[in-house]
């Protein structure tokens, strides 16, 4: 069983309650994506990136075991 | 005694990197939060041109976070009066003041003189022209925002060798988030140690670029979380769409939709019209609500008494906003009320003077 561990940031963490969560059984990034949209719709219309171990996700992958996955908004005030 | 000798002294500075410093142009776009906390140390430091670029006029509520200003400048132009406090606490430094709002138009005049760029606006409109203006102009810039009790700061577009570049903003958000999805620091709230913390960040990544000394190579995105004291940095590369959202030249950069730039100045000053009719409500007699549109412009206003006023007419009719203690403006679209904020808070500077969002076309209360 792969279990990843998922960090949120900015308005991701404030809406959906915490900083941290896991999720279990997630193949691909794909499924990743689907998953997290179907457990918080608002991640449908709001603007965030994707990190996988630190590094930005550009293109669909296959998970690993025990990545840490990053739910990254942009901020804006200054 | 040299001013920079204890920062001359460091092993990877030296005379030689003090030089750069002091050739060093760097541009602060914003001079809220964040510019308040990077201009001291790059002024300190020594850069030899610093530009102060903000059209934003000082309020009371920006104290606790811009450390530069205090009561007596409020209503004062934030760039004027930074600039004045800066040049007499660094006389050997090029100041330059642009006490104006970033725009398509004016960056063109201003960028070229410069080497570096400070993000330190809050909001995205700026923050996606200054990033396609440095990416036509090829020049490095260092984002720096907040959002609650987190920051984010990454240094981006610096040149490589083979003339590529690293990441740019548009890497990591291709596109910029619709209006009022990522609520800002008037609406969301801010403490200025954490400002001060980012700010500092870019200050030492600018020095750190210019002095081209530790690992600030870019392609890095920083956060850091106040309250939980974590800081996590994410490894940037280039999204496949970012280059179809970037202008080509000067005349796409003109034409690309930074409109909502207009309506998110002055942002600490806009309220919105619950907000508005809350307060009207609890103070009736010392608010006063003012329409600055024509009387044949539709929706009509009837949930309050107001004032008529078109902005020509404003500076004759000052006689009469005299005795209220909060304006509420409103026109269309924000635009006319915009304007009308900018000059009524010269004649006005204690009366708390409001925008309504959006104009009356974003009004839900009709």
């Amino acid at each position: 069983m792969n279990r990843h561990k998922i960090i949120a940031f900015g308005i991701i963490a404030e809406k959906i309650g915490k900083t941290e969560f896991y999720l279990e059984n997630i193949a691909t990034t794909q499924a990743l994506k689907e998953k997290l949209y179907n457990q918080y719709p608002f991640l449908q219309t709001l603007t965030f990136s994707i990190a996988i171990d630190h590094e930005i996700l550009q293109e669909e992958l296959t998970l690993e075991e025990n990545q840490e996955i990053a739910l990254l908004p942009p901020f804006s005030g200054g | 005694m040299n001013r920079f000798e204890r920062q001359i002294a460091l092993q990877n500075i030296g005379v030689a990197g003090q030089a750069k410093i002091r050739a060093a142009r760097v541009l602060v776009v914003g001079i809220g939060g964040l510019g308040n906390a990077v201009l001291p140390y790059l002024a300190a430091a020594g850069v030899g041109t610093i530009g102060l670029v903000d059209g934003d006029t000082i309020a009371l509520n920006n104290l606790n976070r811009q450390i530069l200003f205090s009561e007596l400048h409020i209503g004062q132009k934030k760039a004027e009066v930074a600039l004045a406090l800066l040049k007499k606490q660094y006389t050997d430094i090029i100041w330059q003041s642009y006490p104006v709002f970033l725009t398509p138009d004016n960056i063109v005049d201003i960028l070229p003189h410069y080497d570096l760029v400070i993000d330190a606006t809050d909001n995205f409109a700026t923050r996606y022209l200054i990033n396609d203006a440095c990416f036509l102009w090829k020049k490095p810039w260092i984002l720096g925002a907040i959002y609650r009790y987190e920051g984010q700061y990454a240094i981006f577009n610096v040149p490589q060798q083979k003339g590529s570049y690293t990441c740019n903003y548009r890497d990591v958000y291709p596109q910029m988030p619709a209006p009022h999805e990522v609520p800002n620091c008037h609406e969301t709230g801010v403490i200025g140690a954490l400002v001060g913390i980012i700010g500092t960040m870019q200050a030492a990544e600018a020095i750190k670029y210019i002095a081209q000394i530790g690992n600030s190579q870019g392609n890095q995105l920083y956060y850091y979380h106040f309250l939980e004291n974590r800081w996590h940095s994410v490894g940037l590369s280039a999204h496949p769409k970012a280059s179809q959202y970037l202008p080509k030249n000067i005349e796409e950069l003109k034409q690309q939709p930074y409109a909502s730039l207009l309506c998110t100045m002055n942002s600490n000053r806009i309220i919105s019209w619950q907000k508005a009719l809350a307060h009207y409500l609890a103070l009736p007699k010392t608010t006063a609500w003012i329409d600055l549109r024509a009387a044949q412009e539709m929706p009509q206003w009837t949930q309050t008494p107001y004032l008529r006023m078109a902005i020509s007419d404003i500076e004759s009719q000052l006689d009469m906003l005299q005795p209220y203690e909060t304006l509420l403006l409103f026109c269309q679209t924000g635009i006319r009320s915009n304007k009308a904020l900018g000059m009524l808070q010269q004649h006005f500077p204690d009366k708390e003077i409001f925008t309504l969002q959006g104009g009356i076309q974003n009004c839900i209360l009709l």
